[in-house]
């Protein structure tokens, strides 16, 4: 497979505190992620792991402070925000946002929110064609053309949720981030969006980045998983090695603390507390520590870094050794 | 069998609005045992969180009640007996713990504030009982806690501080609306953890009101789906973890829940959205979303069949 896009060493500092408390907040904190054409990799963690973060500088929406992002063999990194939003592969790259409801312009009919981002990222094309393609993508995610005149605050949730991914694919993009796109939504509208995606995805062959904190919306909709932990990939595998055979202790947390009816009544070791400060890590230590279940002297000693356990399966644990991964399958 | 700490039956509720009558719930029965976790499931508008409302006596000026039963631990539950109990005997942990909570308050003080209102605790010993109930719902460092104000609180202590409020009183029954959404999944199973474990160890009744199935299945003893102010649907545990469900709506709903399939092709879409539940309705309100339904699904009143013996279903051609 080709990697449509690939993003090496990515880090997002943001300046916090004045004076006496000055520090850097490790908002994404050296990241590697390279997606594939056609692929889905889902991007998952506790809130303020970094994962949106993680997307709006793939996206190109926030500078990166260091690190380099390719597109198709294009630097896109080192372009200024303001040029790579005039330029081609801004409709290339297109995001879908988390909340429905607050972002699409309420002054705007549902037609003229997809017809005016055409206009603004197609400007060769002329009204007709524009219209044309606004209509398409209108039926691509299944609204009816009734609809196409009504303001948002005349939608439900899930028409809204629509019309978000309709101006997004209407570009004909070939990377869609998607933003955490059903967590606004009832379980009802969320498995009709869940499936819209699957099909637009098998139709147009788009890649998709999926961000999401519910792992059984992962399970279902991603080819591979990356899992977050204060700025940085603590284990990626494909979406049956990360859920099969978890390698870091996180990971193997997240997935025990999601709801299960059959782990009704027993006593799950639960992940007590919250993440350390991502203000001024420590470079020397695993910044799981404290929090995990298996610290060792090791862990305090030196940052484990990412390493492969099995073909195509990273961790970045002291003790995620292919033969811990191979005892936890059993 | 002994008699339920609450028993409600024939609950109607309606709301006089401008547009016309929106009969909110109709025919509700339910009854929750002594330390029972009791799920109430369904989608949003289907009603689950204003009959919370209902049994709090929470419900604004416009809402016309009309109750055939409704008992709480042998005693009759109306408007001057239940806001007596509230905070004491009946007790509710709201949806958002950031907008429920007093934001210029500090937390310590905010459970003091429950403790003097509704117990029998002086104010000059409330702070000792506020820290306790602090340390009870597992919030470390309750000394140093008890001067913190929300904002300085992550949404899964805010959650807890809910909780401690809730259960300050010792109260017999506890609502949790939706108590974990918006929480981090390794949060929420924190915080669940806790409230069944409370649950256990004081034989305290529980309603919990969730959107998903999962949860409730792995928490609650016992859950009730509803659909448009009906409640079509009781089943054990078992029966709702096995997918065992015979109402054409919870079978849907079971389908609908990512957790409960392997694939993107397994999950399966509810079609339609809830009726309008203004002006006259079928007897059967999901009528109109069934691909079972027939003419005479329109015609009152609905039987109601029983798989098993804690199990009901009200449908005319249940699966």
């Amino acid at each position: 497979m080709t990697a449509i896009l690939k993003a090496t060493g990515l880090r997002k500092l943001y300046p916090v505190g004045k004076m006496f408390t000055k520090g850097l907040l490790h908002a994404v904190d050296g990241v590697d992620l390279t997606v594939a054409a056609g692929e889905c990799i889902g991007l998952v963690g506790e809130s303020g792991c970094g994962k949106s973060t993680l997307a709006r500088l793939v996206a190109r929406l926030i500078p990166a402070t260091d690190g380099a992002i390719t597109f198709r063999g294009n630097d896109i990194g080192s372009q200024s925000l303001r040029r790579f939003a005039a330029g081609p592969e801004r409709a290339r790259i297109q995001v879908v946002f988390q909340d429905p409801h607050e972002s699409l312009n309420p002054g705007f009919t549902a037609l003229r929110i997809v017809a005016d981002h055409i206009r603004t990222l197609m400007p060769q094309l002329d009204h007709g064609q524009i219209m044309a393609r606004a209509e398409a993508a209108f039926a691509d995610v299944g609204l009816p053309p009734a609809l196409s005149r009504r303001y948002p605050h005349q939608l439900s949730g899930g028409q809204k949720a629509r019309v978000g991914i309709a101006r997004a694919i209407a570009v004909d993009p070939e990377l869609l981030i998607l933003d955490e796109p059903t967590s606004a939504l009832d379980v009802s509208v969320q498995a009709v969006i869940l499936k819209l995606l699957g099909e637009l995805r098998a139709k147009r062959g788009m890649s998709y980045i999926f961000v999401s904190h519910d792992l059984d919306v992962i399970r279902l909709i991603c080819d591979r998983v990356a899992v977050m932990y204060l700025g940085r990939i603590i284990e990626t595998g494909t979406t049956a090695q990360i859920f099969d055979t978890p390698a870091h202790p996180y990971t193997r947390a997240l997935i025990d603390g999601s709801p299960d009816p059959a782990r009704r009544g027993m006593s799950v070791q639960r992940l007590e507390g919250s993440a350390s400060s991502p203000v001024n890590p420590d470079p020397a230590r695993c910044n799981f520590m404290g929090r995990c279940p298996m610290s060792a002297p090791l862990c305090a000693e030196r940052a484990p870094a990412l390493k492969e356990t099995r073909a195509g399966h990273l961790a970045a644990c002291h003790f995620a050794s292919p033969e811990t991964a191979m005892q936890k399958a059993e | 069998m002994r008699p339920p700490l609450l028993s409600i039956s024939g609950l109607d509720l309606d709301f006089r609005t401008r547009s016309g009558t929106v009969k909110a719930l109709e025919g509700i029965d339910l009854d929750l045992a002594r330390g029972e976790i009791l799920g109430i499931v369904g989608e949003s508008g289907s009603g689950k969180s204003v009959l919370s409302f209902a049994i709090m006596g929470l419900l604004d000026g416009a809402a016309d009640l009309r109750v055939a039963n409704m008992t709480f631990g042998g005693m009759s539950l109306d408007a001057g007996t239940v806001a007596e109990m509230r905070g004491r005997e009946l007790s509710m942990i709201f949806q958002s713990p950031r907008t429920a909570l007093n934001p210029i308050r500090k937390i310590g003080r905010q459970i003091e504030d429950v403790l003097v209102r509704h117990g029998p605790v002086p104010r000059r010993k409330a702070r000792a009982a506020a820290i306790a109930a602090l340390a009870q719902v597992r919030i470390p460092d309750p000394e140093r806690r008890y001067d913190a104000y929300p904002f300085e609180l992550s949404g899964g202590m805010c959650q807890r501080v809910m909780i401690a409020m809730a259960l300050a009183c010792n109260p017999t029954m506890l609502i949790a609306d939706e108590p974990t959404t918006g929480l981090d999944v390794t949060t929420q199973a924190v915080v669940m953890d806790l409230i069944r474990d409370i649950a256990r160890d004081r034989q305290m009744s529980v309603m919990l009101i969730t959107h998903d199935l999962a949860l409730a299945g792995e928490y609650c003893d016992r859950v009730l789906v509803m659909h448009a102010g009906h409640i079509v649907e009781t089943a054990g545990v078992a029966d709702i973890a096995a997918g065992d469900l015979h109402h054409p709506y919870s079978q849907r709903l079971f389908a609908a829940t990512p957790a409960s399939s392997d694939s993107l092709d397994d999950l399966a879409a509810i079609p339609g959205t809830l009726p309008d539940l203004r002006g006259t309705l079928p007897a059967c309100r999901y009528m109109g979303r069934c691909d079972r339904a027939r003419p005479d699904c329109a015609e009152g009143p609905l039987p109601c069949h029983r798989p098993s013996a804690d199990h009901t279903v009200l449908c005319r051609y249940p699966l």
